[in-house]
């Protein structure tokens, strides 16, 4: 890591995993002032599920460890409010409106970038690093933190001269940049990301050299607050109106006839083609989800396919003219591989994607993110037809 | 950069006087007090040593003191040793809303067990009157049980008044004394205590020790089992070296008490001074003057404690918000709930108490380090 040691403090965003504790662990070793935190977002329902996600003791544990070893502070900070708030009531709005959540685009814009940047702040700290593997440059294409733009943006409390990109980890297979389309630009001369430079394999070799206790750890792949990724009974639970089949409906073909009836259409996802209840013989999609009439769309593959589609609540990361000219790149969902796109600006508040090749399966309420090159350039939520 | 503590009623440090008296039982009083053998004599005649020292400091009989494993294991082993241990005598206990957890909630597992507990209110200062406690007595009713001081807000109760109210009664009376022990004079005689739960590392003593006072011809069925250490209480070969240590560290209480309690008394009063001079929005919580010295409960309007906390530590100065035992869990406690707080004030307040090793400078320095994180707080908040 090509930094300078900065007068400010840096708050590090600690969930005791490999990720995190290796973030924490090169800032110190560039000598920089560093304070751990561990969030706390979620009470975990029971001590299994609290390994493998988010419990708060668990992680505290882990990261206090890390932070012990490395002589740094370690605090936890209660956000649980500001995650229900934010996060989870959200998560559970839209699955209402028939749409797919992105709950950790969410978390990262309004919980840490958001809530916990702000008490951050308030102890005065002057950024907020994360173990995302993503990166921040300047324009000049040089990692910001030079020493002098550091002092600069500590001292004027406004980003560094010039406009921060945000950009791709160097791992592509780990890349988390989808996630953090939703980060107030000005945050981005606040922010670091220490191992965005590096591989996984890198991040877990530093961790083994220096000996950090969670270096084997296992990763966490799940929904934080998901006990087992079932998002279904998790809504269930939470829901006695859908256990109830207040929410309950039709499942219809292309050419309306009834198929079938649902139990309650949150429960369905676009794309989806297992869990239909439809017994054997034909494949059956999820093409659309109505909430209005309750009803749920079925089709084939070749149904699915869309070439343009619209975004709500977009923001832009940098300077770009949304008037179809710029070839772009889109990803519909954190896994896609990604397609060329043009983008157009629709009204006031929506960007209309246009794609060269069908993309399938564009699923409302994920979020769709444009990069140009490894940078991102703007992303936004997928709205309904 | 030097750091300064003022978290006092949270742990102490060992004095180094009672460290020594430690190392000693470490290296050569190392028998078992049970044994008949000289190396089992000489231990047992230290545990009879550190026995007297804390007899003589609540002015009882040191065949009533029953060394335990610190001021939980006291609290658990009054309630639930005295309610199994007597019977006849009931099944409703009295304690007060504003107990440490360990008395909290050995009343509720008594409840879970069919024992019914009422809780007396404390008037908004923290003092829990004689008169809120009689009137919840019953026909039924087998223990009351009140702490001296509040952990929280420090004010001090007249147990004295309590104690023999309920004689009277013929009513068994504990007090959670944990606080106190070692500050305030205790004359267990005197103010009629039954039961009585005292702990090492409040005192300037190593962690691992106390004692329950238990007044002569009072039950108490024993919560440990194997052996008859303690006359059967609570068995198992003693911590020697805690004890020691709990027994010089109350030797050291007894000789200082007078001398300590005025001087901590009037650091803590020029802290909030300090405090007050600087600062407006500031309620000092708990009784103004029957308070145990050197402790200040303050509720800062406008800031959130826990980020006060972090920004004092960060400057090297340690205190707390609430007790102990309840950090890392951010309801507001309890105890500030049932004093009148809203949840605002009581995520607004923190507890600082002073101690031995507390000098004028450093409290001059706490004071400013305070005022300016307040104030920088309570800007940023704007």
């Amino acid at each position: 890591m090509k930094l300078n040691p900065h007068p400010s403090k840096i708050a590090v965003a600690m969930s005791g995993g490999v990720d995190s504790s290796v973030a924490a662990a090169l800032l110190v070793e560039s000598g920089h002032r560093v304070v751990g935190f561990t969030l706390k977002l979620w009470d975990a329902e029971d001590e299994e599920h609290a390994r493998k996600v988010c419990c708060t003791a668990v992680m505290a544990r882990d990261a206090g460890r890390v932070c012990a070893l490395l002589g740094i502070p370690h605090y936890t900070l209660d956000l649980r409010d500001d995650f229900r708030r934010e996060v989870v009531a959200r998560f559970e709005s839209e699955y209402i409106a028939g749409r797919t959540p992105n709950p950790c685009v969410h978390c990262n814009s309004k919980v840490k970038w958001g809530a916990m940047w702000q008490k951050a702040q308030a102890l005065g700290m002057g950024f907020i690093a994360t173990g995302h593997y993503a990166r921040i440059e300047s324009p000049a294409g040089k990692p910001f933190l030079s020493l002098k733009k550091m002092n600069e943006a500590s001292r004027n409390g406004r980003p560094a001269g010039g406009t921060m990109r945000l950009l791709r980890g160097i791992d592509r297979s780990k890349d988390q940049s989808y996630f953090l389309w939703e980060i107030p630009h000005e945050l981005l001369a606040r922010t670091i990301f220490p191992v965005g430079e590096l591989t996984k394999h890198e991040v877990r070799t530093v961790a083994r050299r220096l000996k950090l206790p969670v270096a084997d750890k296992a990763e966490s792949q799940e929904v934080c607050f998901i006990p087992r990724d079932d998002y279904r009974s998790w809504l269930l639970s939470r829901r006695p109106d859908l256990a109830g089949g207040n929410l309950s409906g039709e499942m219809i073909d292309t050419r309306g006839v009834k198929l079938a009836d649902h139990s309650g259409y949150p429960l369905f996802t676009i794309g989806q083609r297992k869990g239909l209840g439809l017994g054997g013989g034909r494949k059956y999609y999820v093409t659309a989800i109505d909430p209005a009439t309750r009803k749920v769309h079925l089709g084939d593959k070749v149904d699915l396919a869309r070439q343009e589609f619209e975004l709500t609540d977009f923001n832009l990361l940098q300077d770009f003219m949304p008037d179809r000219t710029e070839s772009l790149e889109v990803k519909i969902r954190y896994r896609d591989p990604g397609v060329s796109a043009r983008v157009q600006k629709n009204g006031g508040d929506k960007l209309r994607i246009f794609t060269d090749e069908p993309v399938y399966a564009v699923t409302p309420g994920q979020s769709a993110v444009l990069y140009r090159g490894d940078e991102v350039v703007a992303g936004g939520i997928i709205a309904p037809r | 950069m030097s750091r300064i503590y003022i978290d006092h009623a949270a742990t102490t440090p060992v004095d180094p006087r009672v460290l020594e008296s430690v190392i000693k039982c470490l290296t050569d009083q190392f028998g078992n007090p049970s044994s008949i053998h000289a190396f089992g004599r000489e231990a047992k005649a230290e545990l009879e040593r550190a026995r007297e020292l804390i007899s003589s400091l609540l002015n009882c009989s040191p065949e009533s003191i029953c060394f335990t494993s610190g001021g939980t294991e006291a609290d658990n082993l009054a309630l639930i040793g005295y309610v199994s241990g007597n019977p006849a005598r009931g099944r409703h206990i009295i304690v007060s809303n504003i107990e440490h957890p360990a008395v909290r909630e050995a009343a509720s597992e008594l409840e879970n067990h069919g024992i019914s507990v009422t809780r007396a209110a404390a008037d908004r200062d923290g003092v829990v009157h004689p008169d809120a406690v009689e009137a919840e007595l019953t026909a039924d009713t087998c223990l009351v049980s009140v702490m001296h001081a509040n952990n929280e807000v420090g004010t001090v109760n007249d147990i004295g008044a309590i104690g023999r109210m309920l004689r009277e009664r013929g009513v068994a009376f504990h007090t959670d004394a944990v606080q106190t022990f070692g500050k305030i004079p205790i004359d267990a005689g005197e103010m009629c205590i039954d039961l009585l739960s005292l702990s090492s590392h409040k005192i300037y003593g190593p962690k691992g020790a106390g004692a329950l006072f238990i007044r002569d011809g009072v039950e108490v069925a024993a919560r440990h089992y194997g052996g008859s250490q303690e006359r059967g209480l609570r068995t198992g070969t003693e911590n020697l070296p805690g004890i020691v240590g709990l027994g010089r560290a109350a030797e050291i209480c007894a000789g200082s008490m007078a001398d300590e309690s005025v001087r901590l008394t009037g650091l803590s009063r020029h802290l909030l001074s300090i405090i007050r001079d600087n600062l407006a929005d500031v309620t000092l919580n708990g009784h103004p003057e029957r308070r145990v010295p050197g402790s200040l409960s303050l509720t800062f309007e406008g800031i959130e404690g826990e980020a006060l906390l972090i920004a004092l530590d960060l400057e090297g100065i340690a205190a707390s918000a609430g007790s102990a035992c309840s950090s890392g869990s951010v309801k507001p406690s309890p105890v500030l709930t049932a004093l009148g707080m809203s949840d605002e004030q009581a995520h607004s307040t923190l507890r600082f108490t002073l101690g031995r090793g507390n000098t004028h400078r450093e409290i001059e320095r706490a004071g400013e380090v305070i005022v300016r994180e307040v104030n920088r707080l309570r800007a940023m908040n704007d």
